[in-house]
């Protein structure tokens, strides 16, 4: 996983709505990068629907938010819409991404271990670099904190 | 992650710059004499224009980089991957390399360490320059007085401080670093670093050694030219 202060690694994935979007076009800007599992499961939707309520304050802190997940892009498409969804997301479909910020990894459910992704957010500073680093995060309770780290 | 593209307005744009015909020759006669900076503003700029280029003017293949020193990207990818890239392509005669400027409008600093790098061509010193400043990025871009940093780095690597601080306290090679960002614009580069490969392949971002000698390989395949 990554720590406080190490530059944030470069990438550009595809994103909702067609095109792409690569970090290193974001410098001058604090971006929160979310990985998510799946789109349009309860959890994710819950969080993604934070982000979205918290938009305009996190613009007031120079934030733009950014979702990640292995989600193809048409999945993200409807994911979007459904919810008025007012940021973009980024399709991981190998993981690469997810992996080089370490939220790819082992997780458990019912006694069953599997590969996948590990929700958690990166909050990234003007400069490219890791701001903060938020693990096992909740979805419901991600993006208010988000918010208010970034406001203190 | 990232990944290589064609992009054929911004590949013409960038192949009329015109820049970096022919080699340096620097003002330095002896070991012990130094590298100095000349007074008239067109030998300047003719000269530092010619310095930011390395490799054999024969080479098959020009591999243009555009680069921000303050760009912490740029930094990543000098570090990780500008000395097996010199080893590969520009020493082994396969390409010339040409760095050009283009700060990003949140790096202000970026110019005064661009006309740092510039002046230091003049004399004939451009490369060991741009490496002191990407190495030494977190020393120059807090510092109250960048200038007097840069003079004394151009010290360390044998240039006449008098000439050089002339040249940086002057804005002597404003006209060089303006076209630079002008033709990185117009080419519709809108992020560093950014590639330009045989004319012909974009690399954008701060690719992995592997992707990026992928692309210029895939380049010198094309042609019927030999891989290192």
């Amino acid at each position: 996983m990554l720590t406080e202060g190490d530059l944030a690694p470069d990438f550009e994935l595809a994103t909702d709505g067609g095109g792409s979007t690569q970090l290193s076009d974001l410098l001058g800007k604090r971006v929160v990068l979310y990985f998510y599992p799946k789109d349009d499961t309860s959890g994710c939707t819950k969080q993604a629907c934070g982000f979205r309520d918290y938009q305009a304050g996190l613009a007031e802190q120079n934030a733009i938010v950014i979702g990640v997940s292995p989600d193809g892009v048409a999945s993200h498409d409807r994911f979007r819409d459904k919810y008025d969804l007012n940021f973009p997301l980024l399709s991981d479909p190998d993981h690469a991404v997810a992996e080089a910020y370490g939220a790819w990894g082992k997780k458990k459910m019912y006694g069953r271990e599997y590969e996948g992704i590990l929700r958690s957010t990166f909050v990234i500073d003007a400069e490219g670099r890791i701001e903060k680093v938020y693990s096992k995060v909740k979805a419901v309770d991600n993006p208010r904190q988000v918010l208010e780290d970034l406001s203190s | 992650m990232t990944r290589a593209t064609g992009s054929r307005g911004l590949l013409l744009s960038i192949s009329l710059l015109g820049l970096g015909c022919g080699t340096i020759r620097p003002v330095h006669l002896t070991a012990q004499e130094p590298y100095v900076v000349p007074a008239d503003q067109e030998v300047v700029l003719q000269r530092a224009d010619r310095a930011r280029v390395k490799g054999d003017s024969a080479a098959p293949i020009r591999i243009v980089e555009i680069s921000d020193f303050e760009c912490p990207y740029c930094g990543q990818f000098h570090v990780e991957s500008s000395r097996i890239i010199d080893s590969l392509y520009v020493q082994s005669g396969i390409a010339r390399y040409l760095w050009i400027s283009f700060p990003n409008s949140t790096h202000p600093r970026a110019w005064p360490a661009v006309e740092a790098a510039f002046c230091a061509g003049a004399a004939g010193r451009f490369w060991p320059m741009h490496d002191i400043l990407f190495e030494r990025v977190d020393q120059w871009k807090k510092a109250v007085d960048p200038v007097g940093l840069f003079e004394q780095w151009a010290a360390e690597i044998g240039i006449d401080v008098e000439s050089y601080g002339l040249c940086l306290r002057n804005d002597v090679t404003a006209p060089l670093q303006v076209a630079d960002y002008d033709s990185a614009l117009r080419s519709g580069i809108t992020s560093t670093p950014f590639f330009v490969v045989g004319d012909s392949v974009a690399i954008r971002g701060a690719v992995s050694m592997e992707r990026f000698r992928s692309a210029v390989d895939s380049v010198l395949i094309a042609r019927g030219l030999e891989t290192p």
